[in-house]
């Protein structure tokens, strides 16, 4: 399968999964118990702000109706208006989401070159003492909750220490990016866990391959043998795992910024949620859907470029 | 190391659980609240003034109950989902099974968990759902995935043909099968589900705000963490121990260990005979190679002029592979190597192996030694810019051109372009062997070049083989085809079990053989005995079959119009290239895979397309011989009980009446009690096809069909099973349908021939007349001896 084919059927599918997306966010939203205006308004319900959400909400029209309108809404860019602050969403999302992209973005651009380097170095020496150490910290970490061991990280480095500050509470990122240096510890480790590993693995079945050997017996040796030969055949999986870890990230920083305070959009979903301010939930549920369905797209399309042959399994 | 780790792991472990589990039964009454973030009692009171220490006893159980609770469910829904998509044949059933799964895979799962958790009532029973519906997908995939190859694999089209009850194909076969997989991954999944409930609790969601939990602990008291940080630290350790030391004993649970791959029997001790020529390219002198626990090559000399063609030629597991990699210097770890070994002069050694680019080695599988991700072009240009640093790009765009040449390749950019896999065998044979060229091979290696490959690509072969000898490249052919060694080879070594009994020049060894396993290797086949009863009412019957195959989303025609007729008592065989639709044509028989159009009679009485609506007794009419013997067994149950099976299902035997058939079949074929009361993973790979026969007896079938029965095996092996084959036929009156393309094969078999091309009959005939002057040009390409003049028709 050629790849221009194999983009264009991945496409749909995305487009597929983005429609699929959207009519989940909207029926579950939709399926709050009772009447929604009721619950939405929350604990002391008061007969005029139960109207006004049920006005704004258009609760009286039929449930596909209003689901129409939000879709046309979504694809022309308009988010809805925030049931708390009556401000556009767009501009309160516009607001948190240079924060969280520049977290995310700093966490990737460290994570890659690490990990792979550290899976290269563990497979160096295959059951040496880094590969060894490697491995055993690397299983250890792999699925432990980011909010206990941030806790644990502020506790050691931020109370008892002092090194770093414990919050990021006010602090503007970019001036002072000491405040980074603990939430990018936490985001980190769990993804780079998996990526070095898989990149030990695949380093090593690609090294013990017969591929390998050929270019090994035809004279091709050394940093050339590694990075032009065995890595590429490694990479593939390792791509694939990093879209994930880009799902994964999402939910970290949720986490993350909910512990360090860092205005982004996970602290914006979780006041959201706890408001139940339910346009801006699905507002930000569709953004963080679409983004991680891009995400996946463009690592299926490198990592098709990388090892054609899954192109043919699918 | 690993033990270690895995000790500290149950050690991390066990306390949280312990808490977990007998922290409750080991607190009083709460006590009365006091001060809050206040040093009273061992671990200070929290941010209401309880008491911390009672807190952590009692906080444990949540997070391990909901998250054990939600993985159970998880479990109780995925996997019957995964089986249900795995095991129907209806493709929509699939998709919609499998489709909204996947799309549930696309969104995070912390976000999924947020989202349900803001719309559904809060309570331990909503986040026990929730954990288990994001974890459902997972598992329904990892589920189908396992079970999607054994639900459509030979040992279930086999347990199928003889209906075998439900019980035994399902929870018996599949569900053995796949339990593995699911319990190894277990673990990943209970991870997971503990980490989604912890870090629930700690955003509110699904617990009270002032529960007694963990997670709950750690984000209601951090506000304090100056005042007490024991409040928060100890549930964050806890919950740290809990998921470190599940993740340290899971991971044991994940190893597969690999088996060590079986090695070669040993070899008696015994000298080789001795080479007589002094000036040669390639001198090897007592070779030998010694596992740690026996030899595997012992006292092997020969030597090679250059241009001249050396042919190795043994029983699988007589040490050829094992030569001629010690010529590249290199050994499996843990054997040893002695002798001296000399190539152009230079001594070669596992420390010193020979100068990169000397010898060219041609894998039997030639697309393992191709770069699956690079493009071909840039790997040709890069082994050219290797071989000469200096000169310029067009000079070795010429160079690379000048070899794709040598070897009939295309030169073209877009055939530079593809990637190895969308070569053909024969195409990435040949690039291989254009990367030794290039890089100036003096010694070519060629590792079993025609295992599995029809007629004409065996003549292809042989006659590129020939090409580069006469351009002055020593060649090592290993093989086991006899055809080709007999068309190519200048010398011929017989290698049996490590030792090297026959060497000399081709023409006195395939004409004088002097040692009796080299007579029995070279031996033709057993001479066909007399002509069988003749009775011309056929028996089965094809008429008008044609058949499609779906390709994505088309259906493509693999079977055209075809008819033929099998009397009792006679062997049919069918020949054709690979991909001519012959595997088709049998399935269609069978009933294993459904004909579009036409019909198939047997003894005049028409059959359903479908095994499952053919009756019992036609069913065991018409049996079928997997071309994977091994991969037609269970593995799970003893070749016995599954030779009984068919006697036991399609003739209503008692167990005890099948187990008596079943005896007598097996030792008919040559097979002891001793052996067949194992499982068929003890059991060679001719034992297996020995077994795979009996079981297709046990049903007193009338018509036998036997794909490929034989490809794969060494001469002696496959010998003894045609004669087996032979004797059955005549003495059951099977009418047998042979799918082959080995001419051996065929001419030990057949009374009549059909030869396939693209999915239709072009040529058909009594077998000497079609074997000796056949008129079709593919005919006399697949079925005459001598490849010199066999000229194959050109492929489309």
């Amino acid at each position: 399968m050629s790849l221009p084919r194999y983009a264009a059927g991945r496409l749909l599918l995305g487009l597929g999964q983005v429609a699929g997306i959207t009519t989940i966010v909207f029926v579950l939203t939709e399926a709050l118990p009772g009447d929604a205006a009721v619950v939405i308004a929350g604990d002391h319900p008061d007969p005029a702000r139960i109207a006004a959400i049920r006005a704004q909400l258009d609760l009286d029209r039929p449930a596909w109706q209003r689901y129409l309108d939000w879709l046309t809404d979504l694809i022309r860019g308009d988010l809805g208006v925030s049931l708390i602050s009556q401000r556009p969403i767009v501009d309160r999302l516009a607001d948190s989401a240079g924060t969280t992209l520049l977290l995310a973005a700093v966490t990737l651009l460290v994570l890659v070159p690490l990990a792979i380097a550290l899976g290269m170095l563990a497979a160096r020496r295959e059951g040496g003492r880094l590969d060894r150490a490697v491995s055993a910290v690397s299983v250890a970490l792999y699925a432990v909750p980011e909010f206990a061991l941030a806790i644990l990280l502020i506790a050691v480095f931020g109370v008892r220490l002092g090194w770093l500050p414990p919050t990021a509470f006010g602090a503007d990122l970019l001036t002072q990016p000491s405040v980074l240096v603990l939430p990018l510890l936490v985001l980190l480790t769990r993804p780079i866990c998996t990526i070095s590993r898989l990149t030990r693995a695949g380093m090593l079945d690609a090294l013990h391959g017969e591929y390998v050997r050929h270019a090994r017996r035809l004279g091709i040796t050394g940093i050339r043998l590694w990075l032009r030969h065995a890595l590429p055949g490694a990479l593939a999986p390792v791509v694939q795992q990093l879209a994930r870890t880009t799902d994964w990230l999402l939910g970290g920083v949720i986490v993350v910024e909910a512990v360090f305070v860092i205005p982004g959009l996970g602290t914006a979903l979780v006041d959201a949620v706890s408001t139940r301010d339910i346009p801006t939930v699905q507002a930000l549920c569709v953004l963080v859907a679409v983004t991680t369905v891009v995400v996946n797209l463009a690592a299926d399309l490198v990592a098709f470029r990388l090892a054609p042959r899954i192109g043919a399994v699918r | 190391m690993r033990r270690l780790r895995t000790l500290t792991g149950a050690v991390l472990l066990a306390v949280p659980l312990a808490l977990a589990v007998f922290g409750p039964l080991l607190t009083g009454e709460p006590g009365d609240r006091t001060f809050p973030f206040s040093g009273d009692g061992v671990l200070g009171t929290d941010f209401v003034g309880r008491d911390v220490g009672q807190q952590v006893l009692l906080g444990g159980r949540s997070v391990v109950v909901v998250a054990v609770c939600a993985t159970l469910l998880a479990y109780l829904v995925g996997v019957p989902v995964g089986l249900l998509a795995a095991a129907t044949r209806r493709r929509w059933v699939d998709e919609l099974l499998m489709r909204p799964l996947d799309l549930t895979l696309a969104v995070p799962s912390l976000l999924l968990l947020i989202l349900l958790a803001a719309t559904a009532p809060p309570g331990q029973l909503t986040l026990v759902g929730i954990v288990a519906l994001i974890g459902l997908p997972e598992i329904a995939r990892i589920t189908r995935a396992a079970a999607l190859p054994l639900a459509h694999g030979p040992a279930m089209e086999a347990m199928r043909l003889y209906r075998e009850t439900w019980w035994r194909r399902g929870p018996g076969y599949v569900g053995t099968g796949i339990r593995r997989i699911l319990l190894a991954d277990a673990g990943v999944r209970f991870i997971g589900a503990m980490y989604l409930v912890a870090t629930a609790s700690f955003l509110g969601i699904g617990v009270a705000p002032d529960a007694a939990d963990w997670a709950v602990m750690v984000d209601r008291n951090r506000a304090g963490l100056f005042l007490q940080p024991w409040a928060v630290a100890v549930p964050a350790a806890l919950i740290i121990s809990l998921a470190v030391g599940l993740n340290l004993v899971t991971d044991r649970m994940l190893i597969t260990h690999s088996k060590p791959s079986p090695s070669p029997p040993p070899g008696p001790a015994t000298t080789g005979d001795r080479p007589q020529a002094n000036e040669r390219l390639l001198q090897v002198q007592d070779l030998a190679a010694a596992a740690p626990d026996r030899a595997l090559v012992h006292g092997v000399s020969f030597s090679l002029p250059a241009g001249e063609i050396l042919a190795v030629i043994g029983a699988s597991g007589s040490g050829k592979t094992t030569t001629a990699r010690a010529l590249l210097g290199e050994v499996t770890p843990g054997v040893t190597l002695t002798g001296t070994i000399t190539l152009a002069g230079q001594p070669v050694t596992t420390a010193t192996p020979p100068k990169p680019g000397t010898v060219g080695y041609v894998p039997q599988q030639p697309v393992a030694a191709l770069n699956p991700v690079r493009r071909i072009g840039a790997v040709l240009h890069e082994i050219a810019r290797h071989q000469a640093p200096g000169d310029s790009r067009s000079t070795h765009r010429r160079t690379v051109a000048a070899v794709l040449e040598r070897v009939s390749l295309p030169v073209d950019r877009r055939f530079l372009r593809r990637f190895p896999h969308q070569l053909s065998g024969g195409q990435q044979q040949r690039l291989v062997i254009a990367h030794a060229l290039l890089a100036h091979a003096v010694l070519l290696i060629a590792d079993e070049p025609t295992t599995g490959q029809d007629a004409l690509t065996r003549n292809d072969v042989a006659r590129e083989l020939t090409k580069l000898a006469r351009e002055g490249i020593a060649v090592i052919l290993l093989s086991h085809d006899l055809h080709l060694v007999r068309a190519v080879a200048d010398q011929i070594l017989v290698l049996h079990r490590g030792v090297a009994i026959e060497y000399g020049p081709a023409a006195e060894v395939l004409a004088m053989p002097r040692h009796r396993d080299t007579r029995e290797l070279l031996a033709a086949p057993p001479a066909r005995p007399a002509a069988a009863v003749r009775e011309d009412r056929p028996l089965l019957q094809v008429t008008g079959l044609s058949a499609t195959h779906r390709d994505g989303g088309r259906h493509r025609d693999v079977l055209r119009d075809v008819s033929l007729a099998v009397p009792a008592g006679q062997c049919l065989a069918v020949v054709g290239r690979s991909g001519s639709g012959k595997t088709t044509l049998a399935r269609c028989i069978a009933g294993l895979h459904p004909a579009r159009t036409g019909q198939v009679t047997l003894g005049g009485h028409h059959l359903a397309a479908h095994l499952d609506r053919r009756q019992r007794h036609e069913l065991g009419a018409i049996q079928y011989v997997f071309q994977d013997a091994r991969a037609s067994f269970n593995p799970y149950r003893s070749i016995l009980d599954q030779t009984a099976s068919p006697a036991r299902r399609l003739r209503n035997a008692t167990s005890e009446q099948a187990r008596r058939t079943a005896l007598r079949l097996l030792e008919r074929v040559g097979l002891a009690e001793h052996t067949v009361t194992q499982r068929p993973d003890r059991l060679s790979g001719g034992e297996l096809h020995r077994a795979a026969l009996a079981r297709a007896l046990a049903s007193e079938p009338r018509v036998l069909i036997c794909d490929e029965t034989t490809a794969g095996l060494d001469s002696v092996t496959q010998h003894g099973i045609l004669t087996l084959l032979d004797e059955l036929r005549r003495s059951l009156q099977l009418a047998v349908v042979v799918i082959s393309h080995d001419r051996d094969v065929v001419a030990h078999l057949a009374d009549h021939i059909v030869v396939f091309d693209h999915g239709a009959v072009v040529d058909r005939g009594p077998a000497d007349a079609l074997l000796t002057h056949g008129h079709h040009l593919l005919t006399r390409a697949l079925l005459h001896t001598d490849p010199a003049t066999a000229v194959a028709p050109s492929d489309r």
